[in-house]
């Protein structure tokens, strides 16, 4: 009975080692492709699957810097739908800087204006697909 | 700020090195094993969780330099007593004191730790994944990561500013374990991109050293090594990131989204501190003792302050071993009892002190599933349930997540069945542990008011992850299934006194 237990626990080893070479290897690949990336915006870029989008990050964690020497302690992000994977990202590379609200893109100025008024928050950060990230200081906002 | 894992490191060793002092304290041993450092590791976790929790209420408890002072004190106390090392007893069964095991020079038994390797070998190779890419899963980033952040910035883990409804989305009200974690390496420099992940390996490898020990003494030195690696190559566990799915072609994969054990998530955290907890209850059952009961108490109250999802589970899980240790007759059964009913205590307050000092925090609609509102949703949605049992079989039967792992319990019950060994109460609680997980996840799938009551696609994003809490208790049920099949029964002793491991 010994030798039934060490047959299965053999199979069991062996079916994960099989799994481990089919399916692992995909993810050495990939990690390997992510640590050549150089900067850490292209690492995220690599991790999204598109190259395209490194001066986007770039973007946002400069956008970062800007707003802590402004002083900025609150914003709000305005990402169309299918971009909302930014959304986890920002909140966390962000940090400090509390986002209050994740708004839908395809609005008007004069509605973001409002809902900076609304909010009473220092800045608006904005990502439209052309024009990467902006950011959006309303005059006469309160931080 | 460093993006070295340096400081991911030193969390980890301050971890041990407290969680060692504890051990120290509770269950003195002479043997460093992988077993007895990852049981250091999983209650220095839980000591942590616990002053995090502590910091709730008296915030500047949770500063950076108060931390590290509170995890160094029991690695202090424990030098203290080794230096004074009078004579320290313990009650065990039938209520008579006895000395305990005196700790002399410390020792590493080298069979132990070759033995080890393995699974070290696949711990290390995590720990060459966590260094590769920076925080990117979705839960990472917006809860565990965030609320670490939190803990860092403002010393405590429930700041008043996130009070605000619009902050729900963030899920505040988590538990706090795993953040204190994050907490720490940041305190320590460590990058909040680069430097976070490879704390998490850590965790990995305190789980297989654990199992490792019961494996050794369960199955014997020569399976032990074999059985940890088939578990730690489990796939979903060792190394299947989400877009296998998207890369999978026909055959589409569930979403284990940021699975595998180097991503900053609370998952195997948990699964760590419930082994601990079971295998550590398991124990007190073979043989009652107060030590020993603290330490699972401690440990219990880890899993509570783990995730979410511990916060439920194991208060059930040590009322159903409660019950079972009281099932079992002969002598001890007094002892047995009470030190299990400590056990619970304290898995009870912790969750109790958590939910009270949580509740200010606003919580997703839909997603207060220990409320009355989650109450009241399970006889309102009981025509899920065909559904939800057909995702789970299909989820177990997946063999690229898990390979042959869920086959383990139904062999286990086979032969217990067959050759009418291993079925009294306290034998049969890993099974009865499993049963108890796999119905709360079924509970929690027909509550759930996730984004409109969309549970089939709840389903597929977290299956994988709660499963993962509780499949460590296969590989336990793989070590006793070896015991069941010897012709003598076997008889293991407590996990500090095993001999190697």
């Amino acid at each position: 009975m010994a030798r039934t237990w060490s047959v299965g626990l053999a199979l069991w080893l062996g079916a994960n080692v099989w799994l481990l070479m089919h399916q692992g290897a995909e993810r050495v690949r990939e990690d390997r492709a992510i640590a050549a990336a150089e900067s850490l915006a292209g690492r995220y870029a690599v991790l999204y699957g598109n190259a395209a989008l490194t001066p986007q990050f770039e973007q946002l964690f400069a956008l970062r810097e800007r707003m802590l020497a402004g002083s900025v302690e609150r914003a709000v992000l305005v990402v169309p739908l299918p971009f909302t994977f930014w959304v986890p990202l920002a909140r966390h590379a962000l940090f400090p800087i509390q986002i209050l609200e994740e708004l839908p893109g395809g609005r008007s100025e004069a509605q973001l204006q409002a809902e900076v008024v609304r909010l009473d928050v220092g800045a608006l950060l904005r990502f439209e697909p052309a024009a990467g990230w902006t950011l959006w200081r309303p005059a006469g906002a309160s931080q | 700020m460093s993006a070295s894992p340096l400081p991911a490191l030193g969390s980890a060793l301050l971890l041990t090195l407290a969680g060692a002092g504890i051990l120290r304290l509770l269950r003195p041993t002479d043997r460093l094993t992988p077993a007895s450092l990852g049981l250091a590791f999983a209650a220095g976790a839980s000591w942590l969780g616990l002053v995090v929790l502590a910091a709730g209420t008296v915030r500047p408890w949770a500063s950076g330099p108060v931390l590290v002072g509170l995890l160094l004190a029991p690695a202090a106390a424990a030098l203290v007593q080794l230096w004074w090392p009078g004579r320290r007893h313990d009650l065990v069964a039938g209520g008579a004191e006895q000395p305990s095991p005196q700790a002399g020079r410390l020792s590493f038994p080298p069979a132990g730790w070759l033995s080890f390797l393995p699974a070290l070998a696949v711990a290390g190779f995590s720990m060459w994944l966590a260094l590769q890419r920076p925080v990117w899963n979705v839960d990472a980033l917006m809860r565990w990561v965030l609320h670490g952040q939190w803990l860092h910035a403002y010393d405590t883990v429930l700041p008043e500013r996130v009070e605000d409804p619009s902050w729900s989305i963030t899920h505040p009200s988590y538990p706090p374990l795993v953040p204190g974690a994050i907490a720490l390496a940041l305190d320590f420099g460590a990058d909040r991109f680069m430097g976070l992940r490879p704390l998490f390996p850590f965790f990995f490898l305190a789980l297989l050293g654990i199992l490792h020990g019961h494996a050794w003494r369960h199955a014997g030195p020569r399976a032990a090594p074999w059985l940890t690696l088939a578990f730690a190559l489990t796939p979903c566990l060792a190394y299947l990131p989400q877009y296998a799915a998207a890369a999978g072609g026909a055959q589409q994969l569930p979403p284990a989204a940021g699975l595998g054990s180097d991503e900053a998530m609370a998952d195997v955290p948990l699964a760590l501190l419930l082994t601990a907890a079971a295998v550590t209850f398991l124990d007190l059952c073979a043989a009652p003792a107060r030590g020993t009961a603290l330490l699972c108490a401690l440990l219990a109250a880890g899993a509570v302050l783990a995730k979410q999802e511990g916060t439920a589970y194991a208060p059930a899980m040590l009322a159903v071993g409660v019950a079972a240790g009281a099932l079992r007759g002969g002598p001890g059964r007094r002892l047995r009892v009470a030190c299990g009913a400590l056990v619970l205590a304290a898995s009870v307050a912790a969750a109790a002190a958590w939910t009270a000092l949580s509740a200010r925090m606003p919580v997703m609609p839909g997603e207060d599933y220990l409320g009355s509102a989650g109450l009241a949703a399970l006889g309102d949605n009981l025509d899920r349930l065909p559904v939800i049992l057909g995702r789970l079989g299909r989820e177990l039967a997946t063999v690229e997540l898990w390979g042959p792992l869920w086959l383990v319990p139904l062999l286990w019950l086979a032969v217990a069945v067959a050759r009418r060994r291993g079925l009294d109460a306290v034998s049969i609680l890993p099974v009865l542990w499993l049963l108890l997980a796999l119905v709360l996840i079924v509970v929690a799938y027909v509550v759930t008011g996730w984004r409109q009551g969309q549970y089939e696609w709840l389903m597929q994003v977290s299956l994988t992850r709660l499963l993962l809490h509780h499949a460590p208790l296969c590989a336990l049920l793989a070590a006793e299934l070896a015991g069941l099949l010897r012709r003598a029964p076997p008889t293991p002793g407590p996990v500090v006194s095993a001999t190697a491991s």
